[in-house]
């Protein structure tokens, strides 16, 4: 089943005062299947982020369409919008976007509580994910008392709880030492195995190599994609080596 | 690198931070002024041509003192504020290679910058408006307006001098502290200096507990204090005690309940409790003490304007009551009163609604059954002091317009400022039946400033007044024979006069042919040394120079330190939007919408600014009772009068405190939404 469609999607900057036009996508389709562990790869400046923002509903786009399990996620309202975003989407940000008056656990609940939940049901469902997660003994800390894997752990804590349809991550891997990134990209693709679909934007070779399929952006168009088949992750990693190197020495893709 | 490299630092450094800087070097221009202002008219020749003016001139004299302190605190204050939140640009610059020295040299000049521009405004608007201050005290206090220039080069040069030193010492001040706070800092330090606070604050529960105590302390001695004569000395040992207990309450109580609540665990994860609490806990960290300077300079406003605008608004009213007629002449001869009716008449002058009785006073001691007359006080308080007018029933009946009839043993009372609720009034070697207690008593003047009670006494004949004259004598003689000698406690009388249409020319030219007779009767004083002739149109003028000078000087120090408030909020809330930008961000990105966000925020923030507010008029609340004794002092006996003006007060600062929110909420918005 196909959770998200997007469809010829376009996004125009303009300047403040009419001019200066920054195409940042252009005419982008494709679709993400239930289960599926997408990565987003592309050079700075090509568009990967403008193209996250918009799945995640924080920008729209000039033209085309995104519908997420059927829904035209370019249609939903203002008003409606945080409502849905609490509900259907996860995110993990670069950042980590952890809010400094919460400790953890309260950051990992702020989601739960915006949507009426009481307290004993949500620490129902934070046990076994704090578990796993491995942040148990550091929920009643403080963001700047933990450290950065600790900090993004929680945060994908608090994107999962609300047991997503979709996951969003923006180089959820970016701030992070590479043991911290290895242990993120593991507890991704675990979460991958049991059903969570992800969406990932990133920059890191090895990060995308634990995707299932990854998608390349060159000047804000779809440039090329590959999919895992039977790969390893060092094979993944090889192959996506590669295409990066076509990438960056002008290769034209699929024109 | 060449000086001129430092001079355009130090300008476009101020420039960049113009948001910042620039309200604070309007309160530092308009502090100079004021403070121009204020010492000018404390000199100026035409307020000391001006009648009343020792008083005039101590009361500004003071009003100097309170200005030049505040200047200090106040803009030491705004600029550690300020550098403060420099610090990470401070660090950029280190790290770029300007050393500390060249950091130094820069803010030296931006400081000097800062001086030259406060100053050179400051006294320019300072000299432009003294004229205007200076009529405006003239009206004040009912004066002609002064003519031609306000001082001769010689004095304005004077005071242009002391306020430009004063001004230099205090920015030189500043200068050292910046430069000290760049020092002792290491450049990563300076870099991360602004996230330096976001640690969470711990609970302070004794704090709290010691701010509640001190508070309460405050609040029962200024409800309680009844005696006056104590409400002065006591009155600033319950403002220090409300100071102290505002700053810990700020400071520590709100985090301390912000925790309590937090603890609540079904209280606390609710959708509106969850952001408010923690982010109230946030802000009163970053804010209490700003907050807590807010409420006290509210509340130092709310009570100066209240007192001293009720002094000069009740003027009047209390004119009336110290002097109930336009003449008022007390004298233990009556031949002396005949001779002063002949002397106003022979003036030209017709008196009208004459008022004549015969009288005694004398101090007393309160007792369960009545009034004691005795020296023997061990074991009384001030306020269980008496003051005792006692007429004979005829003449009361006469002045009032009664017609109440008494008999032997029977009296008619009335009490000022304290209740007798029994029937029988022991007085002396007798106890009276009290008949009625009556509402109206002869209008006495000299009665009404006091701070103790005053009880009237209508007794039924003349006969019964000698006959307590003398035994308060004898009372009185066996006690302090030479008091006897000195008062006589002969048998007073009281003559009281208006003038037609109460005009004061009239009553003045009254005054003088009264004043006339009184030197040929008395030759010198020795026949009745309390002997008095009052004219309420010769009393006015002290009354005026001073209650109009209190007023002037309440409005004009209310002005500075609202003006200090004000620029304390603007600071505040340019510092809550920068820091909440991100957390606004954060918490959409997190599933609360636009409108949410807006609505949490702008709750907090409310709370947050009218917190200060509401305080201040909590406090004004508490201080009423014992402010409103310190007003009987000023001869304001009118509780409801006074409860106007503190009400009225409360209105106007409230007022122009929501309409100083509105605006700077309009920068903090700006900069959360961008």
């Amino acid at each position: 089943m196909t959770i998200l469609t997007v469809e010829n999607l376009g996004k125009v900057y303009t300047g403040r005062f009419g001019g200066n036009q920054v195409r940042a996508l252009n005419n982008v389709s494709f679709g993400v299947e239930q289960g599926e562990y997408v990565a987003i790869m592309g050079e700075s400046g090509s568009g990967k982020t403008t193209l996250l923002n918009i799945l995640a509903a924080f920008d729209r786009p000039t033209s085309g369409q995104v519908y997420l399990q059927g829904k035209d996620l370019t249609a939903v309202k203002e008003s409606e919008l945080a409502a849905f975003r609490r509900e259907s989407l996860g995110f993990v940000f670069q950042d980590f976007n952890l809010l400094d008056t919460f400790n953890l656990r309260d950051n990992i609940f702020l989601p739960l509580v915006l949507g009426g939940m009481g307290y004993v049901e949500m620490a129902k469902r934070l046990q076994p994910i704090a578990q796993r997660m491995g942040i148990t003994d550091v929920l009643t800390k403080y963001p700047y008392e933990v450290s950065g894997g600790q900090k993004q752990r929680a945060a994908v804590a608090r994107a999962v709880i609300t047991q997503p349809k979709l996951l969003l991550a923006d180089e959820p891997t970016g701030a992070l030492d590479s043991k911290s990134s290895d242990a993120l990209m593991d507890l991704f693709a675990s979460l991958n195995r049991e059903g969570q679909t992800i969406l990932m934007v990133t920059h890191s070779t090895k990060a995308a190599s634990h995707a299932g399929r990854v998608i390349f952006i060159k000047d804000g168009e779809l440039f090329h994609q590959i999919y895992r088949g039977g790969a390893t992750n060092e094979q993944m990693y090889q192959k996506i080596a590669d295409t990066l190197t076509l990438l960056a020495t002008g290769g034209d893709g699929h024109e | 690198m060449n000086k001129r490299f430092y001079a355009r630092l130090a300008r476009q450094n101020l420039q960049k931070n113009i948001r910042s800087y620039g309200p604070y070097m309007l309160a530092c221009v308009l502090t100079v002024c004021m403070f121009f202002i204020i010492l000018m008219l404390s000199v100026s020749p035409s307020l000391q041509s001006m009648t009343g003016a020792t008083t005039i001139q101590l009361v500004i004299r003071y009003g100097v003192i309170v200005v030049g302190l505040f200047a200090v605190i106040f803009i030491f204050y705004t600029n550690s504020f300020l550098i403060k939140r420099r610090k990470r640009e401070f660090g950029l610059f280190n790290v770029l290679g300007l050393e500390k020295k060249h950091l130094a040299r820069v803010i030296g000049l931006e400081t000097f910058y800062m001086a030259l521009v406060s100053l050179g405004l400051g006294l320019v608007l300072g000299a432009a408006l003294t004229k205007l201050m200076l009529l405006v005290v003239a009206k004040l206090l009912g004066m002609p307006a002064p003519m031609g220039f306000f001082a001769g080069p010689r004095l304005l040069l004077t005071v242009i001098g002391v306020t430009a030193a004063l001004f230099a010492a205090i920015f030189l001040l500043v200068f050292l502290y910046s430069v000290r706070q760049v020092y002792v800092a290491r450049p990563v330090e300076l870099l991360q200096a602004e996230h330096a606070g976001e640690r969470e604050p711990k609970a302070k529960w004794l704090l709290a507990l010691v701010g509640a105590a001190c508070l309460g302390a405050g609040y029962y001695i200024a409800i309680t204090t009844t005696d006056v004569l104590q409400a002065i000395f006591l009155f600033f040992v319950a403002v220090v005690l409300v100071i102290i207990g505002t700053y810990l309450l700020f400071t520590a109580g709100s985090i301390a309940i912000l925790k309590a609540m937090r603890a609540n665990k079904r209280y606390y994860y609710q959708t509106r409790h969850f952001t408010a609490v923690s982010g109230m806990m946030y802000r009163m960290k970053q804010n209490a003490v700003g907050l807590a300077n807010i409420c006290i300079l509210s509340t130092m406003v709310l009570v100066m304007v209240s007192g001293t605008s009720c002094l000069m608004l009740g003027m009047d009213t209390a004119l009336k009551e110290r002097y109930p007629y336009d003449v008022n002449i007390s004298r233990s001869d009556p031949a002396t009163i005949e001779m002063v009716k002949k002397a106003v008449a022979d003036a030209g002058i017709p008196a009208a609604d004459e008022v004549e009785y015969d009288y005694i006073t004398f101090a007393a001691y309160r007792r369960p059954e009545g009034l004691a007359v005795t020296t023997d006080y061990t074991m009384d308080t001030e306020s269980s002091l008496a003051d005792v007018l006692v007429t004979d029933l005829a003449d009361y009946n006469r002045c009032t317009g009664q017609d109440y009839t008494l008999a032997p043993g029977e009296i008619l009372l009335k009490v000022e400022r304290a209740d007798y609720t029994a029937d029988t009034l022991a007085l002396l070697d007798r106890t009276y039946t009290i008949k009625e207690q009556v509402d109206s008593a002869v209008k006495y003047g000299n009665l009404t400033p006091n701070l103790t009670s005053t009880w009237y006494i209508v007794v039924p004949d003349l006969d019964e007044l000698a006959r307590i004259n003398a035994a308060v004598s004898a009372q009185m003689g066996v006690l302090e024979p030479e008091m006897q000698q000195e008062e006589g406690y002969r048998l007073r009388r009281f003559y009281g006069f208006d003038v037609p249409g109460h005009d004061d020319e009239t009553a003045l030219n009254a005054r003088l042919a009264i004043r006339a007779a009184w030197e040929k009767a008395s030759g010198d004083d020795a026949v009745d040394p309390e002997g008095t002739y009052e004219c309420r149109a010769w009393e006015r003028q002290d009354f005026v120079s001073l209650y109009g000078s209190l007023f002037f000087l309440g409005m004009f120090l209310g002005l500075l330190f609202t003006m200090a408030a004000i620029l304390i909020i603007y600071y505040k809330q340019m510092s809550e939007g920068r820091d909440d930008r991100e957390r606004f961000q954060i918490m959409q990105k997190v599933g609360m919408s636009r409108q949410e966000v807006k609505r949490t925020i702008h709750e907090q923030v409310l709370i947050v600014f009218f917190m200060p507010l509401v305080t201040a008029g909590v406090h004004t609340g508490f201080a009423f009772p014992i402010l409103n004794r310190v007003m009987a002092l000023f001869n304001l006996m009118s509780t409801e009068f006074y409860l106007w003006c503190v009400v009225g007060s409360f209105g106007a600062f409230a007022a122009l405190y929501a309409v100083v929110y509105a605006l700077t909420a309009r920068t903090y918005y700006k900069l959360v939404s961008t």
